[in-house]
C-alpha cells in the first residue's frame, strides 16, 4: 500500500473504487470527479472491505422470463444503435442479431433456472446487446450497462458466434450486480474467471455436456483461420489455447508459482484468471456430473456472499470453502474437494 | 510520424501491436492517424473515465518517438481508439504478410 498523507489524500482510493462499483449515479459522478482531480488516488490499489450496501439477488422459485433487446450499431461506437429485435420478435435472419438474442436467452435461462436469479441484477434488468460495433472490431465487451459485439477483423470472426463469449460478457454483469469485483489485479482476475466459469457453464448446459464431456474452452471457433489456436482460453489446461506468430503463446498460468506480476492488462486480469479457472475445473471433475449443479452452485453462492470488491484469490478460496460447507454440510465431500483444489493450484487461505 | 502502438485487454486479453510509420499508410488513413496521434488528443482520450463495472474493453498504449507515452481506454466517447484499432490491424496485416 502506498503512503497517503493529507492533504494529498482526502478520500482513500479504495473507497473511490468501491463507489465506482457500487454507488448510485450521483455517488459515481462525485467519485469520478475526485478521481480526476487526484491521479494519485487512481494509482493506489488497496484491499479493503468498504462500507457499502451489498447486493444479493433474491432466489426465486419462478421467474418472469427475459426481456431482450438487440441493436445494430452499424459499424459505429455510439451505443446502443438501431433496435433490431425485441423480446418475442421472430428471428430477423441476420445472424449476429439472432445469435446475440438467443445467447442472451440461454444465459438468462441458465441463471434463472439453475440459481433462481431474474436477470443480471436479480430484478429483471433488460438484456441489451449491440452488434456490428466498430469497424472490424476484434472484441466483445460489457460496458457496465450492456453487451457490445464487434464483427471481428484481423483476429476473430464475428464474436456472437460463441455462446461462451456471450455468457462471459453477461456474467460480467452478474458480477457487477452482485456487489462487484474491482477490475484490477487479483479481484479483476476473479472477475474474469467468474465470467469464464459461467460462460463455459452456460454453453455446457445448452449442450447437455457433463464436466467430463465439456471442452472447457472459451471462445472456441472464433479465431480466424490464419490464427494458430483453438480458443481464447482453456479452463482445463490454461496456457494451451493458442500459439500464434502474432499473438504469441497463451500466457495463462494454472498455479500460483507462475502468477504473473504485471501492470499490463490491469494487472494481468486475463492472465492470472487461469489459476481460479483451473481450480473450478478441478472441482467440477472431482464432483462429476454436470458442472453447473454442484461446482457452479458453490461458485454462485460464493459470489452472492463474499461482499469484498477487492477480494484476493485467498479471500475467494476461503469463501468457496465456506459456501460448500454451508450448501452441502460441514465435512461433506464438496467441502473437502473445494479445499483440495485450491491447494492444488497453490492458493493458500485461512481455514 | 513513427509510433509504437500496442493493444491489450479485450475479451481475449491479447496483447498485439508494434511500430508503424504513417508514411507507409494510405494518405487517407495517414491523415486520420496523424490527427489522432496528436499529444493533445491522446491526452484527452486517456483522461476519459471508465464506465463503472465495465469489463473486457481494450487498452491502447502509444509511444511517440519523443518517448512520450499514453494509455488510452477503449470505452470512452473519443474516436481515437477506433483509429488506433486500424493501426493495430495494419501492424497485424503486415506481420501476417
Amino acid at each position: 500500500m502506498a503512503d497517503c498523507f493529507p492533504p494529498h489524500c482526502i478520500v482513500p482510493p479504495y473507497m473511490l473504487e468501491a463507489i465506482e462499483v457500487r454507488g448510485n449515479a450521483e455517488q459515481r459522478e462525485a467519485a469520478a470527479l475526485i478521481g480526476e482531480q487526484a491521479a494519485i488516488y487512481r494509482a493506489e490499489r488497496v484491499a479493503q472491505t468498504p462500507e457499502a450496501d451489498f447486493l444479493v439477488a433474491p432466489v426465486l422459485s419462478t421467474v418472469p422470463g427475459p426481456e431482450r433487446e438487440v441493436y445494430d450499431a452499424a459499424g459505429g461506437t455510439d451505443l446502443p444503435g438501431r433496435l433490431m429485435r425485441s423480446e418475442g420478435d421472430d428471428p430477423t435472419g441476420e445472424s449476429a442479431v439472432d445469435e446475440a438474442y438467443e445467447g442472451a436467452g440461454e444465459t438468462y435461462a441458465f441463471f434463472s433456472e439453475e440459481y433462481g436469479r431474474d436477470s443480471l441484477d436479480g430484478a429483471g434488468l433488460t438484456l441489451r446487446s449491440s452488434v456490428h460495433v466498430g469497424k472490424g472490431l476484434d472484441n466483445a465487451f460489457w460496458n457496465g450497462q450492456q453487451m457490445a459485439y464487434g464483427d471481428g477483423g484481423m483476429i476473430f470472426r464475428g464474436l456472437t458466434g460463441s455462446l461462451t463469449v456471450i455468457g462471459h460478457e453477461l456474467a460480467h454483469g452478474v458480477v457487477q450486480f452482485s456487489g462487484g469485483l474491482v477490475y484490477r489485479d487479483q479481484a479483476g482476475a476473479l472477475n474474469e474467471s467468474l465470467a469464464d466459469v459461467f460462460g463455459s457453464l452456460v454453453a455446457q448446459r445448452k449442450s447437455g455436456q457433463s464436466a467430463a464431456e465439456a471442452s472447457w474452452l472459451i471462445g472456441e471457433g472464433i479465431l480466424r483461420e490464419d490464427v494458430s489456436g483453438a480458443a481464447l482460453r482453456s479452463l482445463k489446461a490454461p496456457g494451451t489455447a493458442y500459439d500464434d506468430d502474432v499473438l504469441g503463446i497463451d500466457p495463462q498460468p494454472f498455479h500460483m508459482s507462475d502468477y504473473a506480476n504485471t501492470s499490463a492488462d490491469k494487472g494481468g486480469v486475463h492472465i492470472n484468471s487461469g489459476i481460479p479457472n483451473h481450480a473450478f475445473y478441478l472441482l467440477a471433475q472431482y464432483l462429476g456430473g454436470n458442472a453447473w449443479e454442484k461446482a457452479g452452485q458453490i461458485w454462485y453462492d460464493s459470489l452472492q456472499a463474499i461482499n469484498r470488491p477487492h477480494a484476493s484469490f485467498s479471500d475467494w478460496a476461503a469463501q468457496t470453502v465456506a459456501s460448500a460447507r454451508e450448501r452441502f454440510s460441514p465435512g461433506s465431500r464438496e467441502e473437502i474437494y473445494t479445499r483440495r483444489v485450491w491447494r492444488l493450484v497453490g492458493v493458500e487461505f485461512a481455514a | 510520424m513513427r509510433v509504437a502502438v500496442h493493444r491489450s485487454g479485450g475479451v481475449g486479453g491479447l496483447r498485439v501491436g508494434g511500430t508503424i510509420d504513417t508514411a507507409d499508410l494510405s494518405d487517407e488513413l495517414a491523415a486520420r492517424a496523424e490527427a489522432a496521434l496528436e499529444p493533445q488528443r491522446l491526452e484527452a482520450a486517456a483522461a476519459e473515465p471508465e464506465e463503472p463495472g465495465a469489463a473486457d474493453q481494450h487498452v491502447y498504449d502509444v509511444t511517440h518517438e519523443s518517448g512520450a507515452t499514453y494509455s488510452v481506454g477503449g470505452g470512452g466517447s473519443s474516436d481515437v481508439p477506433a483509429v488506433l484499432d486500424e493501426l493495430v490491424n495494419e501492424i497485424i496485416r503486415h506481420r501476417r504478410g
